[in-house]
């Protein structure tokens, strides 16, 4: 895992596969940061599960966040495909975190492939990961007030790519894209 | 109730088949027994199992210009079917005067044209390849400019 903290954001390249290049990154953090609020936070309808932590389900079981809307997600693509242009996806998860929001750990094996994970938080929060039962947690805290990129591989069987979220105070922005590289480097 | 998984040539042909069966098969034809770990390992091959072939070893290859040519087949007919979808809603968005929303629409069935028209020559792995899609499939953007045209 390498982490570097350049001028714009902070990436995690998990997978070892090197992260995808953002460009724009203002554009890309300045539409973020704006749904990085309690005003959005509070509109949306919240998810809440609990139950019997399985570390093997590919959904988590106990989550507590809330679900940005369409509209969003539509304003969101054409942002997306500027700040990626080397990248085909689909967007795979849409959530805003709020204080003490979390989402156990998980291993999403139902829907395999290079994964990027991008973060904007205000808060203190860290997404944690591990590639097997038996190995403690690697946490990687998110930038407060910037972007976090998370590039890792979600497989359909072992070793999975568990992971976890945990937003201690603050709002996290959260967007999954399930991607390709079109490019022979990245 | 334990069963048994195999891919095998079908009749004379090198085409070949996935089969699952309660019984043993007896060996006809070229084959292989597949495990639980192999299950997992050729779950795509066997998802794009018409793409395939067994080598002299009994190997299982994927002839990536066939999976591609499969996956690209698929998604230019999800990305019809939304075409299909959008031009109603953009005669209806039209015919109501919202012309900002008629143009939003078509901008959107323009990026799914795009996207069929992209460079995939560098694209050759199987999971990549069952990965590819369009963003714009995955939204329900009927249902988001129906609420728009009609203010629900």
């Amino acid at each position: 895992m390498s982490n570097t903290i350049p001028t714009k954001y902070t990436e995690y390249d998990i997978h070892r596969k090197g992260v995808p290049k953002l460009h724009h990154a203002d554009c890309l953090e300045s539409f973020l940061r704006a749904l990085s609020t309690k005003e959005v936070y509070d509109r949306l309808e919240k998810t809440v599960r609990s139950g019997p932590i399985d570390s093997l389900a590919p959904h988590a079981v106990n989550a507590s966040l809330a679900k940005l809307g369409a509209s969003d997600v539509i304003e969101l693509l054409p942002i997306l495909k500027k700040c990626f242009p080397n990248l085909m996806f689909r967007v795979s998860g849409n959530f805003i975190y709020g204080p003490g929001d979390a989402i156990d750990e998980h291993t999403n094996s139902n829907d395999p492939s290079d994964t990027l994970y991008i973060t904007y938080a205000t808060g203190k929060s860290k997404f944690s990961y591990r590639h097997s039962l038996d190995d403690e947690f690697i946490d990687t805290p998110d930038v407060v007030n910037g972007i976090t990129l998370r590039a890792f591989e979600l497989t359909a069987s072992a070793p999975f790519t568990f992971h976890k979220v945990e937003c201690e105070d603050g709002y996290r922005v959260s967007i999954g894209l399930r991607y390709v590289n079109t490019t022979a480097s990245l | 109730m334990r069963l048994y998984h195999y891919i095998h040539t079908v009749d004379k042909s090198e085409d070949l088949a996935f089969t699952t069966s309660a019984k043993k098969l007896s060996a006809r034809g070229r084959r292989i027994q597949l495990t639980k770990k192999d299950m997992q390992k050729y779950r795509l091959h066997i998802k794009y199992i018409d793409c395939c072939s067994l080598d002299k070893d009994l190997e299982l290859e994927y002839d990536e210009i066939k999976v591609l040519a499969k996956r690209l087949d698929e998604l230019s007919r999800d990305i019809d079917f939304t075409e299909r979808r959008l031009r109603q809603t953009v005669v209806e968005a039209a015919a109501v005067g919202k012309t900002d929303l008629a143009n939003d629409i078509s901008q959107t069935i323009k990026s799914l044209n795009e996207f069929i028209n992209s460079d995939f020559s560098n694209i050759s792995d199987i999971q990549e390849i069952d990965t590819l899609t369009c963003p714009e499939l995955h939204i329900d953007y009927e249902q988001y400019y129906t609420n728009k045209i009609y203010g629900v």
